[in-house]
């Protein structure tokens, strides 16, 4: 009978998460800020941990790791519903809108390098996965100085050649 | 096993799922940016290919356990990175586009 359920709930679960980082996509910002949905999220953590463990369901590792598993799956709905947006930008975005088109995609697929990353970051740390942590903490450091050496590659090679600043 | 135990392994299992479906069109996006631009497009788009397909891979050893994707992941992630700033250096130098 449990297992009836799961499909639906994880649905549900899945729709609710869409819909809020579908909703700050729309907004163009953050929904609500970072730092309230950081402490909204850790306190709802904190607050069901605590109601979960207190049913006798399960012992104190247990819960940790249902919670801990739970926030790391809302983080993965909330990165892809990022990534498909970004894709669907560098399908729209074609030639026909001049060469400067070039700093839009770059930052377009800055985009999902950042997704990348930081969902490597809080999955690995959330799930105890160190090493997918760190992988992801090392390629973040990196996707500054890609995006920056890309771009200046195009400017040298096509924007001064044309004499467009 | 309880309930809300089940439930977050099944959600975080389809969660990861679902974000490298997302990661399989970004990775087309990306083929298809480097298929029809210049040079340095080219190299943007295989850039932003190896992180997405290296990230779908490290998530294969997560999700499924095949340990053999993570070594891969972690060439691809490091090496293209890496690699991309070689080659944009170059690109520079000779005129890419």
């Amino acid at each position: 009978m449990t297992d009836l359920y799961l499909p639906i709930l994880t649905t549900i679960f899945a729709t609710v998460i869409v819909c809020f980082t579908l909703y700050s996509v729309k907004r163009g910002i953050p929904t609500p800020s970072p730092t309230k949905t950081a402490i909204a999220v850790i306190g709802l953590s904190i607050i069901g941990g605590a109601a979960f463990y207190a049913t006798g369901a399960a012992d104190l590792w247990g819960t940790v790791k249902a919670v801990t598993h739970l926030v790391a799956a809302a983080i993965f709905f909330a990165a892809a519903v990022l990534v498909i947006c970004a894709s669907i930008g560098l399908f729209r975005f074609g030639d026909e809108y001049g060469i400067n088109i070039f700093y839009v995609r770059n930052h377009t697929t800055g985009v999902i390098d950042d997704v990348c990353a930081l969902t490597m970051i809080f999955v690995g740390l959330l799930i105890g996965r160190l090493d997918l942590a760190a992988v992801g903490f090392f390629f973040f450091a990196f996707i500054p100085f890609v995006g920056n050496a890309l771009a200046n590659a195009y400017y040298y090679t096509v924007n001064k050649k044309r004499g467009v600043e | 096993m309880s309930f809300v135990v089940s439930f977050a392994e099944f959600t975080f299992l389809v969660g990861g799922v679902v974000f490298m479906l997302a990661l399989c069109l970004a990775a087309l996006a990306t083929l298809r940016l480097a298929i029809r631009g210049g040079a340095v497009t080219s190299l943007m788009g295989i850039s932003c290919f190896t992180t997405v397909a290296g990230t779908a891979l490290y998530l294969l050893e997560v999700l499924f356990h095949i340990h053999f994707a993570r070594d891969t992941a972690i060439a691809l992630l490091m090496i293209g990175a890496i690699g991309t700033i070689v080659f944009a250096r170059i690109l520079r130098r000779g005129g890419g586009e």
